[in-house]
């Protein structure tokens, strides 16, 4: 079973090694790169439903599926472990770097390296998710910046590294402040700190402070809550390469995760003063987003508002004190990734033909067919309508916000309401073809891969609706 | 009589090494490269000579072999023979005659190291201290194209002359108590005016040797107009013997007064490491950039050493030996990068080299990586090791957390130019043996990164 866990995580790190030894801006090579970059990913696809599985009911609440100790550091023990948490959103990252690799495919710019930091990216995301002990959950924590960086760094022009490098600095600062935690906590104990023992360490009151500090605000700042949030959305609404976005965009849904696998249910009394004031934050970023996506006329703004305001949904919802819907967060974020990854990709080439072609994007999805059909599709999927797996998990989380605080839970609402309406009057805008526009006969409609690809994930979304874990009985 | 002069062949095959070059210098107008050659041969010979006679010496009253100094003198050696290795690259491509005079000054660094190291005697370290800063100035003073380094060599040569000063008071006051063990019994008789001083001029002088903070601008400011292989020597070769001298002063002379000493680490460290970090943001020549760097570290150092922890100097001596190795790899690729037949000096100039040098600069970010001390590389894990050993001191954890953080900008400003601009230079072709060089250090990295045992070894020797 651990081979399993081990190829998930070290064959992108191969792929890109790949990717790597492809020779520079030859089509022909690029293909083979892309080619290469889908395999791995596909493989990877592959082995999880391998794990999902070997799943038997009762691994579903709570049991671990697969686990590893890696001694290779010799120092060290690193611990992986699979569970349908971990599985869910690697599973969810997995099609998303697939859908944006395939995104990738009429990018002009600086394709290879693009391709060699995201699969370096996808696999420490992987052990990220498969992270069981606290070292290897922190390295794969803070490594993950680096590619992360070439990929934004490669994606935006000259102008706007500065934002990069405000991201960075927000990043790396949570990055350290995990670091700290971790030596507080093997100054403890010296080696297999379990994340699921994090609560049960017996802290003084000082260490307690720095230790759970540190990992509030080393998660936070991976969310783009005020104030941290200026140079994730700077950085959100620069990017206009697909799979670099979608990288970004994953960076928050794993801070979300660490609060999952991290933060202890009972919060420790020492941060627990300082929840309220976050809680707060969030709401009033949250309704500042969603009101903030009418001000923007481009469309990507929309989008990058949408996913700002789901973030910080879950980000609300991993608060509660509760953890009966934290399987359904899973669910959630999973069909939440799909959506957006596609909306993502159909976007970057709705743009990209905009540009190319030198016309507004007024109507021109009336001459793309199946971009048209995969985008009504995603959006409607995006609205969170009472027929698909978005909403009944989303339904749950909304519940328990409602039940813990009436207000907030009306907030909640109102503000993911506006951020869907935001997203139809975007399609609107899109595919309304009563308005007069230049001629887009040349216009190229996305390739039959993409659209059979979304239309696949359209499929997987549409059985999650019957039931979240389709695949496993 | 025969035993003696075994044991004095570390020193005996250098000086020798030294006599044979000079000769060479006068009488001989071969290949200049040969000087390279014999030099290195000379300095392979001294290694071996050590390792061989690693707890041998003569004079005990005035030297003392012991695993410690052999193992810092050993690493010293390795890289004297890199940097022989590499500044032989440099002379052959700007053509200058200087390369015998610059292997002789070498050879003689190499001999102060070896004395200084060895030394259990303020009278002996002194005079090996006033040898190496004579070195030190000619170095200063290879090149002799540049007007500014004439200056930079006299200030350096004013400088050092006051801080050999200072160390010599001291000496002075410990009043014929000159062995490290005598005096730092004598010490703790004496008056605390008396006691002040003769510390005083000790750390002094030591810690303008080591460019600590705020002993340190003779070195940042001129690192940039030096010679590619001077600068070297400075920021890298040079630092293991006096970081050596520093460890063994620690475990000898200084040990009584630790607790007095406790807060004089602190503040030279703390202002070390913001000094580094400002120099490094406000700079774009690359070599001021990474002598910063080195001052941060530095600062780091003091600071680990001001917790008393027991151990931890070898630990540090261990994180200092892999700093060095890393930015090693960095001098290499400035070994490599030249425009038109000459280094840059200059960040900007630097603008999209990875497009034409691709392999090289995947080194350097691979080391610029590496400093920045991400998981799961060497530097982080050794790092890591440090920083837990020192948990009960939070303060300390935060100030280099914070400071590694605030050297962030730099190592992106780095990586932006190289990577991310568009090129404006034409690069000339690297030096095959360059990424032969860079192939090894990158190796040894990761062996390192799979295997810290391997360095990890050394605490045996060291304890």
């Amino acid at each position: 079973m651990s081979i399993e866990l081990m190829l998930i995580i070290l064959l992108p790190l191969l792929g890109s090694l790949f990717v790597m030894s492809a020779k520079d801006n030859l089509l022909q090579t690029f293909k083979n790169a892309e080619q290469a970059a889908l395999l791995v990913i596909l493989v990877n696809i592959a082995l999880i439903f391998y794990l999902f599985l070997s799943l038997s009911p009762r691994d579903i609440q709570n049991g671990f599926v697969a686990q590893y100790s890696w001694h290779f550091i010799g120092i060290f023990d690193f611990s992986f472990g699979a569970d349908v948490l971990s599985l869910m959103f690697v599973f969810g990252c997995q099609i998303a770097m697939f859908l944006g690799v395939l995104g990738i495919r009429r990018e002009q710019q600086n394709q290879k390296q693009i391709l060699v930091y995201s699969l370096i990216y996808l696999s420490l995301l992987n052990g990220y998710f498969f992270a069981l002990d606290m070292m290897s959950f922190y390295m794969c924590f803070a490594a993950q910046l680096f590619p992360l960086y070439m990929l934004i760094g490669f994606s935006l022009t000259e102008r706007q590294h500065k934002l990069l490098v405000r991201l960075s600095l927000h990043h790396f600062l949570g990055a350290m402040l995990l670091l700290a935690s971790c030596i507080f906590i093997f100054s403890l104990k010296q080696n297999d700190v379990l994340l699921v023992t994090l609560d049960k360490l017996h802290l003084s009151y000082r260490k307690s402070i720095f230790v759970w500090g540190g990992l509030f605000l080393a998660f936070i700042l991976r969310m783009p809550v005020w104030p941290f949030h200026h140079a994730t959305t700077a950085v959100w609404g620069a990017l206009k390469n697909p799979l670099t976005f979608l990288a970004l965009h994953v960076l928050p849904l794993s801070g979300i995760y660490g609060f999952m696998r991290c933060w202890p249910l009972n919060i420790p009394f020492e941060i627990s003063v300082l929840t309220p004031l976050f809680q707060a934050l969030c709401i009033l970023t949250m309704v500042f987003a969603a009101f903030g996506s009418y001000a923007y006329i481009n469309a990507g703004n929309k989008l990058s508002n949408y996913i700002f305001v789901y973030d910080l949904l879950y980000f609300l919802a991993v608060f509660l004190p509760t953890d009966v819907i934290r399987l359904n967060i899973s669910y959630s974020v999973f069909s939440f990734l799909l959506i957006t990854s596609c909306l993502v990709v159909l976007q970057a080439h709705v743009f990209r033909e905009s540009i190319r072609l030198n016309v507004g994007i007024k109507s021109i999805l009336s001459d793309m067919p199946r971009a048209r059909i995969a985008y009504c599709l995603f959006v409607l999927a995006a609205l969170g309508l009472p027929v698909s797996a978005f909403f009944w998990n989303n339904f749950l989380i909304v519940s328990e916000i409602f039940n813990f605080h009436l207000y907030v839970g009306i907030i909640v609402v109102l503000c993911i309401t506006l951020a869907g309406v935001s997203l139809l009057q975007n399609m609107y805008v899109l595919k309304d073809e009563n308005s007069s526009c230049p001629d887009l006969s040349d216009v190229k409609d996305i390739d039959f891969t993409t659209f059979f690809v979304m239309m696949g994930v359209a499929f997987l979304l549409l059985l999650s609706l019957v039931k979240p874990l389709w695949f496993i009985i | 009589m025969i035993e003696n002069i075994l044991y004095t062949l570390t020193e005996t095959s250098l000086l020798a090494g030294i006599a044979f070059l000079f000769l060479k210098m006068f009488i001989s107008k071969s290949q200049e490269s040969s000087s390279f050659k014999i030099a290195q041969m000379f300095v392979v010979f001294s290694l071996a000579s050590a390792v061989l006679f690693y707890n041998k010496g003569i004079l005990p009253q005035y030297f003392e072999t012991s695993s410690f100094s052999t193992l810092a003198y050993g690493i010293s050696c390795i890289l004297v023979l890199v940097w022989l290795l590499l500044a032989s690259k440099w002379f052959l491509n700007t053509k200058e005659q200087s390369s015998t005079y610059f292997c002789i000054l070498a050879l003689s660094a190499l001999l102060c190291f070896s004395l200084i190291l060895k030394a259990a005697h303020f009278g002996v370290l002194l005079a090996s201290l006033s040898f190496l800063s004579v070195i030190q100035y000619c170095l200063f003073r290879l090149s002799k194209q540049n007007e500014d380094l004439y200056h930079a060599a006299r200030r350096y040569g004013l400088i050092s002359l006051i801080f050999l000063s200072l160390f010599g008071f001291s000496v002075f006051l410990l009043v014929g108590n000159l062995s490290y063990t005598q005096a730092a019994m004598y010490i703790t008789e004496i008056s605390p005016l008396f006691k002040m001083l003769i510390i005083l001029g000790i750390l002094c002088g030591i810690f303008f040797f080591l460019n600590i903070a705020p002993f340190h601008f003779w070195l940042t400011d001129t690192i940039s107009p030096l010679v590619l292989p001077v600068a070297t020597y400075f920021n890298i070769v040079s630092q293991i013997a006096l970081w050596g001298l520093f460890f063994k002063l620690q475990t000898t002379f200084f040990q009584s007064l630790n607790e007095n000493l406790q807060r004089v680490y602190f503040a030279f460290g703390v202002l070390s490491i913001i000094l580094g970090i400002v120099g490094a943001n406000a700079s774009r020549f690359l070599r001021k950039i990474f002598a910063s760097i080195s001052l941060y570290q530095a600062g780091v150092i003091l600071l680990f050493i001001s917790t008393l922890k027991e151990n931890l100097t070898s630990s540090c001596f261990i994180y200092l030996e892999l700093y060095l190795f890393v930015l090693l790899g960095v001098y290499i690729c400035f070994y490599a990068f030249k425009i038109n037949g000459e280094y840059p000096v200059n960040l900007n100039l630097l603008k999209g080299v990875s497009s034409s040098k691709p392999y090289v600069s995947a080194t350097f970010l691979f080391d610029c990586v590496t400093l920045l001390g991400l998981p799961p590389l060497t530097y982080f894990m050794m790092q890591f090791m440090l920083l837990t050993e020192i948990a009960q001191h939070p303060l300390i954890i935060y100030i280099i957390l914070f400071g590694l953080l605030s050297l962030l900008p730099v190592y992106l400003k780095i990586i932006e130019t190289i990577f991310f601009l568009k090129k404006e230079q034409n690069f000339d072709r690297v030096d095959f043996s360059f990424y032969i060089y860079l192939l090894i250090h990158t190796v040894l990295l990761i062996i390192f990164m799979f295997k810290p045992q391997i360095l990890l070894l050394q605490m045996n020797i060291l304890n």
